[in-house]
């Protein structure tokens, strides 16, 4: 007697690597948004990984160089991917317009958590500096969030093949049971 | 359908919640970092501008004055300055300054504002034209000449526009410009601590120069 719950439910290591590669894409979306923001608005485009950088380097990552920007673009990508699979992990039933809602509310969530417990924290510089234009600071969040929409098409991407559902190529993480 | 509403309605209420404690939050930020930084607790308050100038206009006419210098200096240290670093950060202070005096020049503006320059500015601004004076000095000079002057300058130069910026707070009932300063005031302290730094390792690599020498026969 098997659980058919049990059974739609997609592997832990498909919801990793989906969740994983959903934040990447969803993080660089945030990131790409956030540097040309910056760019047009004429504080550099390498300002946001730099600011990020700021973890480590302290201030001085401001006039960092190459190694600050790699290193601020690691820790985002690195970031992003823990926030994609802890999403995966929790909301891998959703279907795609469901993700692109909870992802939204998922990233309003994560904006918070950065706004007053991560950054206070870690990283002074970088608070200081998004606090500067909060409003953008809390749209690039959602745009993270929103990105979001693509973790059951990588969820189902990343399932084995025969467990994979029809309806994953439109969309849904349901996968058939076996 | 049913749940997608649902969520379609968590996630309206969600953002309108959030988006209203963005300013909030930022407006927290300012006041957390007043109770921490602001001297002018316990300095006593500067006198008010004459009745010719209301003090939002002295205030924002003082801020356009030390952005447009600290523009034009930080330019001076990008194009020769000696250190690689010391370029960096001349860079970064010309982009953070120019990005400032867009908010100040766009608020004056909105607010039907004259900036004023520095000597028709009332009061006592003589540590500012001093600044000025100096900057005026930074034009003829380049490479390690210049970062030895330009260093210091610059800690002196955030030193004086924090210390006026937080005095114009605890004077202002303006809410535009105070969210404007509270949200610059920390960017000065950035500046002011990268000029400290990269003083102290300007200051390091000229001893290890002289250990140096007087090791090598």
């Amino acid at each position: 007697m098997t659980n058919p719950e049990a059974e739609r439910k997609p592997s832990a290591k498909a919801r990793l690597y989906g969740g994983a590669a959903a934040g990447m894409i969803a993080g660089a979306a945030m990131a790409m948004v956030a540097m040309i923001r910056a760019a047009a608005v004429g504080l550099g485009f390498w300002l946001p990984p730099k600011q990020i950088a700021g973890v480590i380097y302290g201030v001085d990552a401001l006039i960092g160089g190459g190694s600050a920007v790699a290193l601020g673009l690691l820790i985002h990508m690195v970031m992003s991917a823990a926030a994609g699979i802890l999403f995966a992990l929790v909301a891998y039933r959703l279907s795609t317009m469901t993700s692109l809602l909870v992802g939204m509310v998922y990233g309003v969530l994560v904006w918070a958590v950065m706004t007053w417990l991560a950054l206070p924290l870690v990283n002074q510089v970088m608070l200081d500096r998004v606090m500067v234009m909060p409003n953008w600071w809390f749209v690039y969040h959602l745009i993270f969030g929103g990105m979001l929409i693509v973790v059951p098409g990588l969820i189902n991407a990343f399932s084995p093949v025969g467990t994979r559902s029809a309806a994953g190529a439109r969309g849904s993480a349901q996968t058939i049971p076996s | 359908m049913m749940r997608i509403r649902v969520l379609a309605c968590v996630l309206t209420i969600s953002t309108i919640c959030a988006g209203g404690i963005v300013n909030h939050a930022s407006a927290q930020q300012g006041s957390e970092r007043d109770t921490v930084r602001r001297p002018s607790e316990a300095a006593p308050r500067t006198q008010p501008a004459s009745p010719q100038a209301p003090p939002v206009q002295v205030v924002l006419s003082k801020m356009h004055a030390l952005n447009q210098m600290e523009m034009q200096v930080g330019q001076i240290a990008a194009e020769r300055g000696g250190e690689e670093a010391v370029r960096r950060y001349g860079t970064r202070l010309f982009r953070d300054h120019r990005f400032a005096d867009s908010k100040v020049t766009a608020l004056a503006e909105e607010k039907g504002i004259e900036l004023l320059p520095l000597p028709r500015l009332p009061g006592d601004q003589a540590k500012m034209m001093q600044l000025k004076q100096k900057a005026g000095q930074l034009q003829n000079m380049q490479g390690a000449q210049l970062d030895r002057m330009f260093l210091p300058m610059m800690v002196q130069a955030h030193t004086v526009a924090i210390t006026t910026l937080d005095q114009a707070l605890s004077m202002l009932d303006d809410a535009a410009v105070s969210t404007l300063i509270k949200r610059v005031v920390p960017i000065l302290g950035q500046h002011r601590s990268l000029a400290q730094h990269l003083q102290q390792a300007a200051s390091e690599t000229s001893q290890d120069r002289q250990e140096a020498e007087r090791v090598t026969p």
